[in-house]
């Protein structure tokens, strides 16, 4: 391997070490929706974020009643965590109905 | 008379003020029904506005990237003590994911994809594949080959909520299928899991699948079936055959090679779940005892390799994973997945035990693999992931996983045993970095043949093993910076 090489692996290392990102994400939101909604909202999560365009979805979380929103949608739900919503956020925004995104299926 | 003036001005002032007020009062009025009017008008044009956005996302195909560039090392010992190796084999890949969903019930996908190591060959053959197998149909986007753009995936799906009046939502779907890179191999790159099990199918596939939700009609959670068939070999001639009939089947060659089977979940609860994959695969191709000798005899020329109807295989993985361990006992955990995985495979043998039958033998053979991962959160930065994966093949084990994203070989192929360690990070939204060191160790020759008589066991320090230079211990550490959005 040569030097130049070398170089560039220990520097992708060390970055790969110290940077962090902002952890909230749409593939986190759809694996909680999956692991902690799904059975109670009897909905795949598609479905859920095609409840609302991106504009609805995007004002029902800046005025914080996004948990309250998936208990209105989803009856069943008793408690939505407060740590998750940025992660359900993130998930229900990119496959709003009005997206155009596709959910894989 | 200065009375009746200072009477008569305040009058005068009191009128004034009153008339002032009434007119403020008018005004606001009026102002107020103009707000109304405003945002009655605000609010339709942004309904249009969304209806708009809506009509527009839903008119266009909507593309992903995933372009990855890595830095291979890969040694290989050798059963005759020789050692062969690449400290620093650099690829680029593309993968353009395509989306395209017209209406609530349609939907299309597709990824188009480019893999090459850097610059041209030593060869000048610019692909890799001459001779060898690199471009096979199977595996032909997993390779590292030349610079052409190739379809890797491209399918519709129809989906329905009922099933002829049943509460089954159900889908079909054909194409070229997302059949590589399932649940379990997905892990190390932190991906989202693609269709069959990784643990027996993990190639490129062209054909059907038609799956049913039975949880509302069981009630049992998350319970499903899936249907999946198609062809991995078509026998056919070519258009403007010599004797005039293009497209006929050729004799001279195996039969279609055709694939059966299922996936079925009997139990998803979103955080633990037990998942089953069953294939029937008829007419697996590989070469016999004769044309072994003949390949052997002529080295040089790739024209002498002829694939015969090996016989057929069934394929079979139980695989129960945990997306999380306890129910808020800590971060920690929550995020830890973790997953054990059983396979077997078993020969039907159609050529004779003289010409080698189905991985060397005449007669039915069993094989058995064991897989076992975990994917945790790793404690030294905030969002990175480290893991750790084993698995051991037996000595007749064979898996249809030559699809495999590991530049040393197959590891879930290995008739032995392989460790592999990795760590996955975001660094920032669309960059992702991610280095996996990966360990086979084989017992037995033949893990990464075809399904004929290359496919025989045979031990890995005997004198046959010696003879073919067959490789005993393969190693692959990977760095790798990827471009996801």
């Amino acid at each position: 391997m040569n030097k130049l090489l070398k170089l560039v692996l220990a520097g992708t290392i060390a970055l790969a070490m110290s940077t962090t990102v902002a952890s909230a994400g749409v593939a986190k939101g759809q694996k909680l929706f999956t692991k902690k909604l799904k059975s109670a909202c009897d909905m795949t999560g598609a479905k859920m974020a095609a409840k609302h365009s991106q504009d609805e979805w995007e004002a029902i979380n800046e005025s914080g009643k996004l948990a309250e929103e998936i208990k209105t949608i989803c009856p069943n739900v008793q408690k939505v965590k407060e740590k998750f919503i940025p992660h359900y956020y993130d998930f229900f925004y990119e496959y709003a109905n009005d997206s155009g995104n596709v959910p894989s299926c | 008379m200065k009375k009746n003036i200072i009477v008569l001005s305040a009058v005068a002032a009191l009128t004034t003020t009153a008339f002032a007020t009434t007119d403020v009062e008018n005004r606001l009025d009026t102002m107020e029904k103009k707000i109304s009017k405003l945002e009655k008008k605000l609010l339709k044009a942004n309904k249009k506005l969304n209806k708009v956005k809506a009509h527009g996302a839903k008119d266009n195909i909507k593309w992903d990237v995933d372009f990855r560039t890595a830095m291979d090392s890969i040694h290989y010992k050798h059963a005759s003590g020789k050692e062969s190796s690449n400290p620093d084999l650099l690829t680029n890949r593309l993968h353009l994911g395509m989306a395209f969903s017209p209406s609530d019930n349609v939907l299309f996908k597709g990824k188009l994809s480019y893999y090459k190591a850097y610059g041209d060959t030593a060869n000048h053959s610019q692909s890799n594949t001459q001779p060898g197998y690199a471009n096979f149909d199977w595996v032909t986007n997993e390779n590292a080959t030349d610079n052409t753009l190739k379809v890797k995936e491209a399918y519709w799906l129809y989906r329905n909520d009922t099933f002829f009046d049943t509460d089954v939502p159900w889908t079909v779907s054909i194409g070229r299928r997302p059949s590589t890179d399932g649940l379990g191999i997905n892990l190390r790159e932190g991906m989202k899991d693609n269709s069959p099990l990784s643990h027996t199918v993990n190639v490129e596939f062209d054909g059907l699948s038609s799956r049913f939700n039975l949880d509302r009609l069981t009630g049992i959670e998350g319970m499903w079936w899936k249907l999946c068939t198609g062809r991995g070999l078509t026998n056919a001639k070519q258009r403007f055959s010599r004797d005039g009939a293009d497209y006929a089947a050729d004799p001279e060659h195996p039969h279609d090679t055709n694939l059966y089977g299922f996936i079925f979940v009997p139990w998803d609860n979103g955080q633990y779940s037990i998942r089953t994959n069953y294939a029937q695969a008829e007419n697996m191709i590989g070469f016999t005892n004769s044309n072994i000798g003949l390949q052997q005899a002529n080295p040089n020329d790739p024209t002498q390799a002829k694939f015969s109807n090996s016989g057929d295989m069934t394929l079979f993985t139980a695989m129960l994973k945990a997306d999380g361990l306890g129910d808020g006992v800590s971060d920690y955990l929550d995020d830890t997945i973790t997953f054990i995985s059983f396979a077997q495979s078993k020969t039907d043998p159609k050529q004779s035990a003289a010409e080698g039958g189905m991985l060397g033998s005449g007669e039915s053979q069993t094989g058995h693999s064991l897989w076992i991962g975990a994917n945790l959160p790793c404690l030294l930065t905030e969002d990175g992931r480290i893991g750790i994966e084993w698995n051991k093949g037996s000595k007749y084990w064979r898996s249809m996983t030559y699809g495999e994203d590991t530049m040393a070989g197959s590891k879930i192929a290995a008739r032995g045993t392989a460790l592999e360690i990795y760590y996955d990070k975001p660094l920032t939204k669309s960059l992702r970095f991610n280095a996996r060191y990966t360990k086979i160790k084989y017992d037995y020759t033949g893990s990464q043949a075809f399904f004929g008589a290359d496919g025989t066991p045979y031990a890995i320090d005997s004198a046959q093993a010696i003879a073919m230079n067959s490789v005993k211990e393969a190693s692959d550490l990977r760095v790798s910076v990827s471009y996801r959005f």
